[in-house]
């Protein structure tokens, strides 16, 4: 059973009782939440993830809910629950969706350690994997966007979950978070993209999120292989522009954008450098044109 | 003080690399470092990890100068003493008394 398929009121009832246990590419998280904003977001965002059920283990128990005392009814306010203890500060309540996904990027990075984690998108073309590492304001979501609006399948907006020795990411495909100026980009350039309501004044500007697609959502449990690595960076009214890369510029800035390399430790290094050995590294800039950066990358998956 | 020191690399055992297109990127386990090091650093590095037991500065020379013949002996001496130098600080070199 998918998301979609609760029957009505099912999804609040869970939401606001024993949990909602999604399925979210390699981990379960059961989400509780009584806010509004969060019971529609996730129908409308996670609608094609699986349900587990309340027998399947939840690697995550996670909560979005308000706080005690005057700020659960006046300027209201959301709090982040990890295994019932509160995470991070509050937030204002309309922002409560954004909220769980913070928290979730914040579960699966600092604790699923079974996988090198690196913050990056990741598309996928004939099983291969396009890394796209940066940190934020890069232009990374924009063109994640841009890619999965023209066919590439969406393996993460945000998180790269690399196996031990390199040789395969697993995807993770959950809403892409776009911001700011890149909100109106994708919705000029991908008119049909169900995206969420605009969020303003969170601490990253404003923010929308994208409903993955269902695609890439029931195609999660295949993993990829190493393609590409590309680090994108977005400079206004900049010309396309591919240029090669040297493996060990590319190495170095996986291990600047990743989360638990140290973790690892040598394994981490050797898994680093396999992936990087078996990919394709470039740089990338653009200045907007995302129909140019679409034939960019088309043409580098149709390359030998 | 001997007038031809001996460089040993630290804790060899504990440092992965690889050597991409010339340049090499390294892990020291024993502090949890990584570095990016240029083909001339790259290559003083491989020397000194190729003699866990210690290699003299003049034996090294002749190893780095062969991949660097365009240089002047005596400038590439000065080059390998600061990436010695360098390698010192980032505790993957240590200058021996033996």
């Amino acid at each position: 059973m998918i998301v979609g398929d609760l029957a009505a009121g099912e999804l609040r009832r869970r939401l606001r009782g024993s949990g909602l246990r999604v399925r979210i590419g390699p981990v379960v998280a059961e989400v509780r939440s009584p806010f509004g904003v969060v019971e529609s977001a996730m129908a409308m965002h996670y609608a094609a993830h699986h349900v587990a059920t309340h027998a399947e283990f939840a690697d995550f128990h996670v909560a979005v809910s308000p706080p005690f005392g005057p700020r659960r009814w006046i300027k209201r306010q959301s709090l982040f629950h990890f295994n019932g203890n509160v995470a991070f500060l509050p937030l204002a309540a309309t922002q409560a969706f954004a909220l769980l996904e913070w928290g979730l990027n914040w579960c699966i990075s600092s604790h699923c350690h079974q996988f090198l984690i690196v913050h990056a998108a990741v598309l996928e073309r004939d099983g291969k994997a396009l890394i796209l590492p940066a940190p934020p304001g890069s232009g990374k979501s924009t063109l994640c966007g841009a890619l999965v609006a023209c066919g590439w399948r969406l393996f993460s907006d945000e998180l790269a979950l690399i196996e031990p020795n390199g040789d395969r990411l697993i995807a993770l495909p959950r809403p892409i978070s776009l911001k700011n100026e890149s909100i109106a980009t994708i919705a000029g350039f991908w008119p049909d993209a169900a995206m969420s309501p605009v969020v303003h004044e969170t601490a990253k500007g404003s923010v929308a999120y994208v409903r993955p697609p269902a695609t890439s959502v029931r195609l999660a449990g295949r993993p990829a292989g190493p393609g590409w690595i590309v680090l994108p960076q977005y400079v206004k009214n900049a010309p396309t522009e591919l240029s090669s890369l040297s493996r060990c510029e590319a190495f170095m800035r996986l291990v600047d954008n990743a989360f638990n390399y140290n973790v690892h430790g040598r394994a981490g290094f050797d898994t680093l450098a396999d992936l990087v050995a078996a990919s394709r590294c470039f740089r990338f800039r653009y200045g907007g044109d995302l129909q140019e950066a679409v034939r960019v990358f088309d043409a580098l998956a149709a390359a030998p | 003080m001997h007038d031809d020191p001996m460089w040993c690399p630290v804790a060899p055992d504990a440092v992965a690399w690889r050597e991409w297109e010339g340049e090499v990127v390294l892990y020291n386990h024993a502090t949890g470092d990584t570095h990016h090091l240029d083909p001339f650093g790259g290559s003083v590095m491989l020397s000194l990890l190729r003699h866990p037991g210690g290699i003299r500065m003049r034996a090294l020379l002749q190893e780095i100068s062969a991949g660097f013949e365009t240089e002047p002996i005596a400038q590439l001496a000065g080059d390998i003493e600061r990436v010695l130098a360098d390698l010192a600080r980032l505790h993957l070199a240590v200058r021996t008394t033996a």
